[in-house]
């Protein structure tokens, strides 16, 4: 059978674009605007032919096509549209773009918890999310159609791929076919107030962070399972027209239904409080007022990163906890004694005592487990943040460099084990500048490259661009 | 001092080699093996001891397994996917059940990877048929485990039958009291012969007969197309004519696969749809078929 609009398996395809005669490998699948095919190309680069179907083959969407395709991609992990493709043998038209590595999954199969990534991979993952997209946004584009369903990510790593980009426009045009995905749509767009722009995408970002971190939607409480068949009017009501936060501190009639949203309820004991506040203001604030009240993606970027920086495992069963001194201890154990103003001894009985308070929050969340972690080595770098130091933890100039924040392309230094007495750890430096560290005893060393230093409480390290001190 | 940082995450597969080999050890001793491999293993190692070491190992498992990530399976709502079969004697002329067999069977992988990637819903698929009278051939089956079963065509029409059937369980109970609006295919590809009219009312009288997102497929010119629109109701969606045995593949493969999802799993929602306040979005069927010369 033959259609106008279809790939037979080994139809030549001519990208102009590229300059390259590929060949249809075989169908990958079939979606509401077109079919996706993957192709063999002449130097085997994995490309896909996304083919619309004639309704959809609109000259709008031809447009954007051709707009973006001119526009760089904003980064590496967007599948962005590489040639448009035309040919007098079928109907409508196509584009190719990069297919991604098999080692993306879905989010949804780690939703039906198919795989099993850690806290730490879902951070990652969670981090370059907004990060893509506050790249994204500030070249002007809105992506409009934000979903689970067009994001991918590595277990392993937590590396992430976009695809879907074909809807992605010049934010404010209102170009393109899609209004959003329901369940990840901003209420206002259900509501039919307006079209998709960059604030809805930070809704439907806020949405897929609470998804991914949470295993549940933000709204969907005691009001979720109150409705026997969620049709679109009930859908309407809950997603649009009644949005309600399921921990809106002020209104608990949304609650999770611990019947249904276990999961809910287990991860919000689990994360620290300022992961809490930000998605409260996120799904309360960000609701009731879509222009000024919305977490911009600067703000998700550092609360994901200092989440993450904060993981340590149990000492007894090896699970991912989340170690966050309360920022009011945070800031009297950082001034030095010599600021304090008050008797150093009277700070010492201070400082211990206040230790005591941040070991108190420090069980391990493990239900079989529930072992009091104390004594979590960690370091802190000036007052901005604090990393918790583990067998494979890794700085890079993010954490040491004020000018190069979020810059993880290589790792500054790495947590090392002393070569003959395992007992012993350290602090690699893996950059080219050497670092100055006081030890307790008040010398001071040189620690350069591919040497390290031991992980003793009250260590003093110069950076060169910042100072962090080892507690424990 | 820095011991309960270390997390030797690498040792999990170790161990599980260890516990099967001494499982396997204990499995020959049982079994009285004196002349395996491993009687040798055993004369240095007591069968006391041996369990010890797996029970020990067993616990330092359970332990590693306990270590990922708190939480389950994201709750997800029942979705009922129900087929509609004709197999009046009419369907046997031009092999048109043997094609319908053969595209039900086709779609079954698709349906599969689809429902895969759906973090909303629990697909449970049925499927009764009518001829002469209407009886269940498949209860709701997982997804994963379902199988068609090749039907045979003999008898008459009783579409209404078949309504009056499938009324009896779109209520609650059977049906979730968490559900999503189900899905109801029919395929037909003739005149029915009883009264159908009753059989409809009474399955649009249930609550989740109404909000049901109904799809028909004519099989062939010869189907009562009128028929299988009152079937679907009102609105822009009409029966899909399958003229030949690639359509209807074409046309099963996009229900089992399209439908479902957009009852369950949000799709991308078009622009300018009508605003008329349906009960589920669902997708534009596939283009129709040009140049279709092999009618039935």
């Amino acid at each position: 059978m033959s259609t106008t609009h279809e790939f037979q398996v080994g139809e030549p395809v001519h990208i102009n674009g590229l300059n390259i005669v590929c060949n249809v490998e075989k169908e990958l699948g079939s979606g509401t605007q077109g079919k996706v095919y993957s192709l063999i190309s002449p130097d085997n680069s994995p490309l896909v032919l996304k083919w619309y179907f004639p309704s959809m083959a609109t000259n709008e969407q031809y447009d954007i096509l051709e707009s973006l395709i001119q526009k760089e991609s904003p980064s590496n992990r967007f599948l962005w549209p590489l040639a448009l493709v035309n040919t007098p043998k079928k109907e409508g038209f196509g584009y190719v773009m990069s297919m991604k590595d098999s080692r993306f999954k879905s989010f949804s199969l780690w939703l039906s918890r198919k795989i099993n990534p850690s806290f730490k991979a879902l951070l990652t993952a969670c981090f370059e999310l907004v990060q893509s997209f506050h790249l994204l946004h500030s070249k002007g584009l809105c992506y409009q159609d934000l979903s689970l369903n067009n994001i991918y990510f590595d277990p392993e790593n937590g590396e992430i791929r976009i695809g879907d980009t074909d809807n992605i426009v010049i934010n404010g045009e209102d170009k393109g076919n899609v209004i959003g995905t329901p369940k990840f749509m901003a209420p206002e767009i259900i509501i039919g107030k307006t079209l998709p722009n960059t604030q809805t995408d930070l809704y439907s970002l806020a949405i897929i962070l609470f998804y991914i971190l949470f295993l549940n939607h933000p709204l969907e409480g005691k009001i979720e399972s109150s409705i026997k068949s969620l049709d679109l009017p009930s859908m309407s009501k809950l997603y649009g027209f009644e949005p309600l936060f399921i921990f809106d501190p002020n209104n608990d009639s949304n609650y999770p239904d611990p019947a249904f949203h276990a999961n809910a309820i287990i991860f919000w004991n689990i994360y620290p409080d300022f992961v809490k506040r930000i998605f409260v203001r996120a799904f309360t604030n960000g609701i009731k007022d879509p222009m000024h009240g919305r977490v911009r993606e600067t703000e998700w970027q550092i609360t994901l990163l200092s989440l993450r920086d904060s993981i340590y495992y149990c000492k007894q069963c090896g699970s991912e906890n989340f170690f966050v001194p309360d920022s009011s201890i945070f800031e009297k154990l950082t001034v030095p004694v010599e600021l304090g103003g008050i008797n150093s001894d009277f700070k010492v009985q201070n400082r211990s005592r206040n230790l005591e308070e941040i070991q108190s929050n420090s069980v391990c969340w493990n239900p079989q487990c529930k072992t009091l972690n104390t004594h979590i080595l960690n370091i802190r770098i000036d007052d901005r943040l604090f990393v918790a130091l583990n067998h494979d933890t890794k700085l890079f100039l993010h954490h040491i460099d004020p000018d190069h924040k979020y810059d993880f392309s290589s790792p500054v230094a790495e947590v090392s084990r002393h070569p003959t007495d395992p007992r012993v750890w350290g602090l690699k430096n893996l950059s080219a500048y050497p670092w100055k560290v006081s030890k307790v005893n008040g010398d001071v060393i040189e620690v350069y490259l591919k040497q390290s230093f031991s992980l003793v409480t009250g260590t003093q390290i110069d950076f060169g661009r910042s100072k962090g001190i080892v507690c424990y | 001092m820095l011991i309960q940082t270390i997390h030797e995450n690498h040792v999990s597969f170790l161990l599980l080699l260890g516990v099967c080999c001494e499982l396997f050890i204990i499995f020959s001793v049982l079994h009285k093996w004196e002349h395996s491999y491993f009687s040798k293993i055993i004369h240095h190692k007591k069968p006391m001891i041996l369990l010890g070491e797996i029970v020990i190992n067993i616990i330092h498992l359970i332990f590693l397994i306990l270590m990922t990530l708190p939480g389950g399976e994201i709750s997800k709502r029942e979705l009922h996917f129900i087929w509609i079969v004709d197999c009046s004697g009419s369907m046997r002329d031009d092999g048109k059940i043997q094609a319908l067999n053969y595209a039900i069977k086709e779609a079954i992988p698709h349906m599969q990877r689809e429902s895969e990637n759906n973090i909303q819903a629990n697909l449970l698929i049925s499927a009764l048929k009518f001829s002469t009278g209407a009886q269940w051939i498949i209860p709701p089956t997982r997804v994963n485990e379902f199988k068609w079963t090749d039907i045979e065509a003999k008898g008459e029409t009783d579409l209404g039958q078949a309504f009056l059937l499938l009324s009896e369980i779109l209520h609650i109970p059977p049906m979730t009291e968490r559900g999503l609006p189900p899905v109801l295919v029919l395929l037909s590809d003739g005149q029915p012969t009883d009264n159908f009219k009753d059989g409809l009312d009474k399955l649009l009288s249930e609550p989740w007969g109404r909000k049901a997102i109904r799809v028909s497929i004519a099989i062939g010119e010869d189907a009562n197309t009128d028929i299988l629109q009152r079937f679907i109701g009102d609105g822009e969606r009409q029966p899909l004519l399958a003229r030949n045995p690639e359509s209807l593949t074409k046309y099963i493969k996009w229900v089992s696969t399209v439908v479902q999802s957009a009852s369950a799993r949000p799709k991308s929602q078009q622009k300018y749809y009508d605003g008329s306040m349906s009960n589920v979005d669902i997708p534009k069927p596939p283009e129709m078929i040009s140049g279709a010369t092999d009618v039935w």
